[in-house]
């Protein structure tokens, strides 16, 4: 595991909470009454309320076909609720043109296939919504995606072709070209599917360290309940299309509904673990044991 | 040497290329004509009458042909594979030239000499068989195997089509022996205006469009991520490759291939960003099929087979070869 990794066991920021917040302030992502089916006449999503709070590391997390990817998917705006209102810092994402919201948010889709380009062609490709009409980078654009690269730590590969690198590598360009994207909001669907465990870590702490340090809005939808429990502040429990639980971790966790969600035990499981940082005093590390019931 | 730098030196060789299969194009053939002959005549210095008449009369068409169809059917070939995210896809793989053609023949045949409608209705068939592709892939998420294997089904009816109507009524096409292989001998200058307004038009577009394409190829979510009009832009481009495809075949009837294999071999020099692969194509198409169209002239002379007959003996083992080149590649 990286030094990155390690140092972000430290213990998380309050979570800023936005569920009182008058519309929109405070709130990354509200979903207000939101309905949304794939079939005609089989509801998928029905009054569903869910926020996502600006300034904070939230996870959707949920079993297989509870609706995660499809929260993604309203935000972004490739789904549009049949009823209710989706809002992105407090715009309705229906009335934005699809240039305007890529200005406001950054989705990492889930994706099969590695596109035939070297990391930089992709990571310029987070340029695409500031671009004009001809796709030229200019020297702005140019900055911004070498800054990208550089954060992700993938400038190193900058001339590779992506299916040369490993999985983490390449997720890690995939997050670049978020970056490049210069959203405040960022929103992860499914990014450690395929990872190892050490990658896995890897991207997380990357992914927490651009909410610490650049007041980075994340949202995620992860698979992996350990990795969704030490990463972030807030969780969104989702269960068969409606939200079973939300709010900080400690609370949702105290309430039981991770367990109940998932059918499983979880204990938490704290150890000391030297600090990095000279002379400071030891950091309390959580992990979570996982129990089927 | 950076991919920039590189991708530049395969312009300048493919324009090269290009310079010198033109100006064989318009020296050899069944008699020909010598480099100072035809530098003469380009720069309007003296030339015999037999070779004036030569250069005028024949090659002119021929070669400007060739270049028109190249260009436009690699043009085509390069948006067609873009936007459906399929390397094996190709305006004559998936059935658009041979929408192109029935149209061609049916215009031909219930409107006879009406020259302004032939690269109309070979648009319209273009267009036509690439949305039927379009909807096949969109609405029912089947493989690329399939599209290729549906355009293959539509390739095979329109084909009847274009057999039933020869059959009918013979007089329909002139040079209808040499369209449904595709053939360049009997193109006069008056077919090439309007189709040759399309090509140009239609490659300005492609490369307006070429950025887009790489946005594209991220995949239809991230792309839409990124801003992107995703159904918009592929159903433009398609559209695109569609009338480059359409303006093609109104003269040059169904040259195989050239769409399939022109941009792949670009690809293979100048790696998969589009604003390279599409200008790039464009030059090499013209010169493939400008120097395959001399090799069909030269190689039997002073008899000529059809440039499509050539094209197919290149084009089919090259499409096998893609085929068990992407086996296991994800083309299902």
């Amino acid at each position: 595991m990286t030094e990155q990794a390690a140092g972000a066991f430290a213990p998380s920021a309050p979570a800023p909470a936005c569920a009182d917040a008058p519309a929109g302030e405070g709130c990354a992502i509200r979903y207000e009454d939101v309905s949304f089916s794939y079939r005609p006449k089989t509801p998928f999503i029905e009054g569903l309320s869910a926020h996502i709070a600006a300034g904070a590391v939230t996870s959707i997390i949920g079993p297989n076909g509870c609706g995660k990817s499809t929260l993604v998917k309203l935000a972004s705006g490739l789904l549009r609720p049949s009823a209710g209102r989706v809002e992105v810092a407090g715009r309705d994402t229906g009335a934005l043109s699809p240039r305007e919201r890529a200005r406001m948010l950054a989705v990492l889709a889930q994706s099969s296939r590695i596109p035939p380009m070297t990391v930089s062609a992709l990571v310029a490709c987070g340029r695409h919504p500031h671009m004009g009409l001809g796709g030229r980078l200019g020297p702005r654009d140019q900055e911004l995606v070498e800054a990208a690269m550089e954060r992700a730590g993938v400038a190193r590969f900058r001339d590779h072709d992506l299916r040369r690198l490993s999985g983490g590598e390449r997720q890690r360009a995939f997050v670049a070209m978020t970056l490049a994207q210069d959203t405040d909001l960022i929103v992860l669907d499914e990014p450690t599917t395929y990872l190892d465990i050490n990658a896995c870590h890897d991207l997380m702490a990357l992914v927490r360290d651009l909410n610490r340090r650049e007041g980075k809005t994340v949202a995620m939808v992860i698979h992996d309940l350990d990795l969704a429990l030490r990463y972030s502040d807030n969780l969104v429990v989702m269960q068969k299309g409606r939200v079973a639980a939300q709010g900080p971790v400690e609370d949702v966790l105290a309430a039981g509904a991770v367990g109940d969600a998932f059918q499983m035990d979880i204990c938490p499981h704290d150890r000391l673990r030297p600090s990095e940082r000279p002379g400071a005093p030891d950091e309390v590390e959580r992990g979570y044991v996982l129990y089927p019931r | 040497m950076s991919s920039i730098s590189r991708n530049i030196v395969v312009l300048a060789v493919t324009a090269a290329l290009l310079v010198v299969a033109t100006a064989l194009g318009f020296m050899l053939g069944a008699s020909s004509v010598s480099l100072p002959e035809l530098v003469a005549w380009a720069t309007g210095g003296d030339v015999t009458d037999a070779a004036r008449n030569i250069l005028e009369n024949v090659r002119t068409p021929r070669v400007l042909a060739a270049l028109l169809a190249g260009a436009a059917l690699a043009t085509s070939g390069a948006l067609i594979q873009a936007s459906l995210d399929n390397p094996l896809a190709s305006p004559n793989v998936i059935g658009v030239n041979s929408g192109a053609g029935l149209f061609v023949l049916l215009a031909a045949s219930l409107a006879p000499g009406a020259l302004w409608l032939t690269p109309l209705a070979a648009f319209a068939g273009a267009l036509v068989t690439a949305l039927i592709i379009f909807a096949l892939s969109l609405g029912t998420g089947i493989s690329r195997l399939t599209v290729v294997l549906a355009g293959i089904a539509i390739t095979t009816v329109f084909g009847a089509g274009m057999n039933t109507i020869l059959i009918v009524d013979p007089d329909a096409y002139i040079g209808s022996s040499t369209f449904l292989v595709g053939g360049l001998s009997g193109v006069l200058m008056r077919d090439l205006g309007w189709p040759a307004l399309y090509i140009v038009a239609g490659v300005v577009l492609a490369l307006a469009g070429a950025s887009k394409l790489n946005i594209l190829a991220l995949g239809d979510e991230a792309a839409h991520g990124l801003g992107l009009n995703v159904r918009g832009v592929r159903l433009g481009m398609l559209a695109v490759a569609a009338v480059l495809a359409g303006a093609a075949v109104s003269f040059a009837g169904l040259l195989g291939f050239v769409g399939l294999v022109v941009p792949h071999l670009v690809r293979f020099f100048v790696g998969h960003d589009n604003r390279w692969v599409v200008p790039v194509s464009a030059l090499a198409g013209a010169a493939f099929v400008v120097g395959c169209d001399l090799l069909a002239r030269v190689m039997f002379a002073p008899y000529e087979l059809p440039v499509g007959i050539l094209m197919a003996f290149i084009g089919g083992p090259f499409f096998i070869y893609l085929i068990l080149k992407n086996r296991g590649g994800g083309l299902d």
